[in-house]
């Protein structure tokens, strides 16, 4: 069990449950994810939570295997199975090749990953576990992304960031009849 | 100078320019951090909602609101969010040596009650990435399952401001130097 209680659609006040439509309908989901209905025992938190997250998971200016490389690369870094499950698929969806992804669950990466996923890896990794971006690193990305690019490509590291480490708080269960690929 | 430009309101385009009224509106002023961070309107628009929530609608204590945050700042080695709430922790009543055991990463050493609660809390969470049932107990029982989430929620949006911050080398406000 999750240390909070998962809230039910019928738990909340007509506000909570319009951000609780919002969630899933944003997502596409059949339903609301443990992950969510756990975060929903503050209704408004979590409304403004996921709204970031999906500003940046559905109309990001980055390319979306660069978008679903760097959510992939920030899951493993903080061993989140809920990301991590949904998120590889969607990143072999978008293009990332199953070797960059092995590469990644196997923290070999950057080690093969082509050439552009290498700047990527090389920024989350120096984003997350050095707390420096080189610049070597920003321009990088900055030439192949732009300004908005390399914001965009910066918040999504941090909220994926933020989105791991309320799982690890929280501890919500993956939803049932889902394993774990991580 | 900051690795992206800071965009001013007329930067933006009409419909983006909400974002930036927003912003100043509930912070008095945009400030170098968002001016950065604008190079994505939306993005940035939805983030600072959801840190004025965190941070100015949450009924957790401010005292205790304040020490999260600069735990964040200081695991994110931030001097922009450390020094902006630096003086506001002491403001809303955060006694120096505590803000000190923080900054020397001796927290929450020295610290009692609650304070050692929600600063445990904090560390072990951003530092080791693994809470303990007894730390997680006692935020729960001090806050409730509501401020529980908020207080974790408010101390992930700083770490994702203080981290975005550092990786854009968003500079201090002009005339602040850094107390980190």
């Amino acid at each position: 069990m999750a240390r909070v209680p998962y809230v039910n659609r019928e738990d909340l006040d007509a506000e909570g449950q319009q951000i609780y439509d919002r969630i899933r309908q944003d997502r596409g989901a059949p339903e609301v994810g443990f992950q969510f209905r756990a975060l929903l025992n503050s209704p408004k938190a979590a409304g403004h939570l996921t709204s970031l997250g999906a500003q940046l998971r559905f109309q990001s200016s980055l390319p979306e295997n660069l978008k679903e490389l760097a959510i992939i690369l920030t899951s493993r870094e903080w061993n989140s199975a809920i990301e991590w499950s949904g998120h590889s698929v969607a990143a072999a969806k978008a293009g990332v090749s199953k070797t960059s992804i092995e590469n990644i669950r196997t923290r070999r990466a950057p080690q093969g990953l082509t050439p552009q996923e290498t700047v990527i890896a090389r920024y989350v990794h120096q984003m997350l576990r050095d707390k420096v971006v080189s610049d070597e690193v920003f321009n990088a990305v900055q030439v192949m992304l732009g300004d908005q690019g390399v914001v965009d490509l910066t918040l999504t590291v941090a909220y994926y960031t933020a989105v791991a480490l309320a799982q690890i708080a929280l501890k919500p269960e993956m939803q049932p009849g889902r394993v774990s690929t991580l | 100078m900051a690795r992206v430009p800071y965009m001013k309101r007329e930067d933006l385009a009409p419909e983006d320019q909400q974002h930036f009224d927003g912003i100043a509106g509930s912070r008095g002023r945009v400030g170098n951090n968002f001016a950065a961070l604008l190079n994505s309107p939306e993005a940035t628009g939805r983030l600072a909602a959801f840190g004025e929530y965190v941070r100015f609608h949450s009924e957790i204590p401010e005292p205790l609101k304040e020490l999260a945050i600069l735990c964040a700042a200081r695991e994110a080695n931030n001097p922009y969010v450390w020094t902006a709430h630096e003086r506001l922790a002491r403001e809303k009543g955060v006694a120096d040596p505590v803000i000190n055991a923080i900054r020397d990463r001796s927290a929450p050493a020295g610290l009692r009650g609650d304070d050692a609660r929600v600063v445990r809390y904090a560390k072990e969470l951003l530092t080791t990435h693994q809470v303990s049932d007894e730390t997680f107990g006692a935020v729960q029982r001090l806050l409730g399952n509501q401020r529980t989430v908020e207080l974790t929620l408010l101390t992930l949006y700083y770490s994702t401001l203080a981290h975005a911050l550092q990786a854009l080398k968003v500079d201090l406000p002009a005339g602040t130097t850094s107390t980190l």
